[in-house]
């Protein structure tokens, strides 16, 4: 077994083990909360797997430079891995949202700018993996990805900005004064944290190692033509 | 109770995704090690016989 398939393994097992916890500590240990009710427990998944698209964006953002200026293969490969999962996410956080929305709201969809900003953003890199699958020459389709993967992270920090920024319905949690939660709250949000940045980390590596199998596929392939 | 059935939704939707995506990945794996077995045979088979002529 590889070094990279074994801190994988670890990786999982650990994601797992912190899940369980953020799952115990989500439904049982927060409070629940005076308005929402049960239904605010949704916060625990929706905002920390917003973050964790976020930080997957990130990557490929960072590896998409290192790209452009390496043109080293594993750089693009590491982008791509991480664009597809930060697009997992970002459906996830739509879908949660759209659910909480529903019950909070009594809209299933609005054109919120927390909303809206994050839909562009879940089209930006829907549009970066259709342009991946489009292009078939390798070199131009790294490039042509890098370069989106740089422009599309742009969205990150307006999405993060839109309800500082503009007036919106969406709740403040995180403020420049404090965070606006309880510290049993502040607890289990931090535990759902952690578990899924380990999910990611988990995801990614197992994820690049598909890439480079993918890779490995593509070399035979020219020694045997 | 319609706060428990959203909640219980979007967990559901939650793990639903991600234990999709992660058979997905399986599913990629272990096609992509299936053909680099058979590309490794096929190389194997046509660098053979030359080494031994």
């Amino acid at each position: 077994m590889i070094a990279r398939e074994r801190a994988g393994l670890a990786l999982a097992g650990l994601s797992g083990l912190a899940m369980l916890a953020a799952i115990y500590m989500a439904l049982v240990y927060a409070p629940t909360e005076r308005t929402m009710g049960a239904l605010q427990r949704i916060f625990y998944f929706h905002v920390p797997v917003a973050m964790v698209a976020f930080v997957a964006f990130g990557v490929a953002f960072v590896a998409s430079i290192g790209y452009l200026v390496s043109a080293e293969q594993r750089w693009d490969g590491l982008a791509h891995s991480a664009a597809e999962i930060g697009e997992v996410f970002a459906s996830l956080v739509l879908l949660t949202g759209m659910l909480w929305a529903r019950a909070a709201w009594n809209t299933w969809w609005t054109w919120d700018p927390r909303l809206t900003t994050t839909l562009v953003l879940w089209l930006i890199y829907a549009g970066y993996l259709m342009l991946r699958s489009s292009v078939e020459d390798e070199m131009r389709r790294a490039r042509y990805a890098a370069v989106l993967g740089i422009i599309g992270f742009l969205d990150v920090p307006v999405v993060f900005m839109a309800i500082r920024w503009w007036r919106t319905i969406h709740p403040v949690v995180f403020e420049a004064s404090g965070v606006n939660l309880e510290p049993a709250m502040l607890t289990a949000f931090m535990v759902a944290m952690v578990a899924f940045l380990l999910l990611l980390a988990a995801l990614l590596v197992a994820r690049v190692g598909l890439e480079s199998l993918a890779e490995e596929v593509e070399f035979l392939r020219r020694r045997v033509q | 109770m319609a706060g428990w059935y959203l909640l219980v939704a979007a967990y559901v939707v939650i793990w639903a995704f991600v234990f999709g995506y992660v058979i997905w990945m399986g599913r990629q794996q272990a096609e992509l090690r299936r053909e680099v077995e058979a590309l490794r045979k096929v190389l194997e088979g046509s660098h053979g016989p030359r080494s031994q002529g």
